[in-house]
């Protein structure tokens, strides 16, 4: 027991004194936020089976830790991505759907969860690579991306 | 001394004439006939215009020899290296536009989940059936940006 009590005085006043430091540590890192970017894809009247999108970080301290599918059922399923460059700036993300009743006009296809390190509003530089419609042909579309705001999409 | 008695005698002196034609008929050297002759000197030209024949060969070849591996270098210099991405590109371009998009992976989706007829060419990880896997190694090709197209996640 005489030897226990001096142990458990020796780990509190560790743990105790490990704490201030971490503090220290946090405190001097600059203030980082989560945020979430939408890729639109607006195909106009014609249904949208099937996208693929670059997308490229321009500007501000950004590093992309997730992509999810849309609340949109015919791109509910998380898109496809390239994991080894989910901490880069620059990924290819792309979907598709076999669903019979597709969506046109303006679609939310996926959300890109990103963490921002400096105040430096980011800058996206989005490209269409290929949009299709159901019979497998390329269609006319355009890309954007814009921070999640809820806003429902047709 | 030797007195000019001695050196008239040895000076005088001769072979006698039998013995001179014996030796002469000795060391005569018999005349070769015209048409030995004429072989003789044929079968050398003949030797010698092989000899002269197989040293053009052997010239000849090394010179094509060092031409064709110039060639062969040249080529293969000048031919572009085809890298795995290309590679790639022709295993899973489905509909044929010189390029793996995610219209390919979207084509065989679309032939599964109708029940389509399935092209054997669309079995691209060669596991001897066309089914999801092979849209999403087909996807996995058209996102990939880091040179393994396995590390994309799945839909």
């Amino acid at each position: 027991m005489k030897r226990i009590v001096p142990l458990i005085f020796l780990m509190l006043g560790l743990l105790g004194g490990s704490a201030p430091e971490g503090n220290r540590v946090a405190a001097t890192r600059p203030s980082a936020r989560f945020a979430a970017f939408d890729v639109l894809i607006d195909s106009g009247k014609t249904p949208l089976a099937a996208y693929q999108v670059k997308i490229v970080a321009t500007s501000g301290d950004v590093t992309l830790v997730g992509i999810e599918g849309s609340d949109q059922q015919a791109f509910a399923a998380a898109p496809y991505y390239d994991k080894r460059a989910i901490l880069s700036k620059q990924i290819i993300v792309a979907g598709y759907s076999v669903a019979g009743s597709l969506p046109t006009g303006k679609t939310r296809v996926a959300t890109l969860m990103v963490r921002i390190g400096s105040s430096i509003k980011p800058d996206w530089h989005i490209t269409l690579q290929v949009a299709g419609g159901a019979d497998g042909k390329q269609i006319p579309a355009t890309a954007s991306i814009v921070e999640h705001s809820g806003e429902n999409y047709p | 001394m030797i007195d000019d008695s001695e050196k008239r005698r040895s000076d005088d002196f001769e072979l006698p004439p039998s013995l001179r034609d014996k030796i002469k008929a000795a060391h005569e050297v018999p005349p070769v006939p015209p048409d030995l002759s004429a072989r003789l000197l044929a079968s050398a030209k003949a030797s010698y215009a092989l000899r002269l024949r197989r040293r053009r060969i052997v010239r000849w070849s090394a010179l094509i020899g060092s031409a064709a591996a110039i060639i062969v270098l040249s080529l293969l210099l000048l031919i572009p290296n085809h890298s795995s991405t290309q590679h790639l590109a022709q295993i899973g371009d489905v509909n044929h536009d010189g390029r793996v998009d995610i219209l390919d992976a979207y084509v065989v989706a679309k032939a599964i989940s109708t029940g389509s007829k399935l092209d054997q060419a669309w079995d691209v990880n060669h596991d001897g059936v066309v089914d999801q896997k092979d849209v999403d190694w087909i996807a996995a090709a058209a996102v990939n940006v880091t040179g393994n197209p396995t590390g994309a996640s799945p839909q």
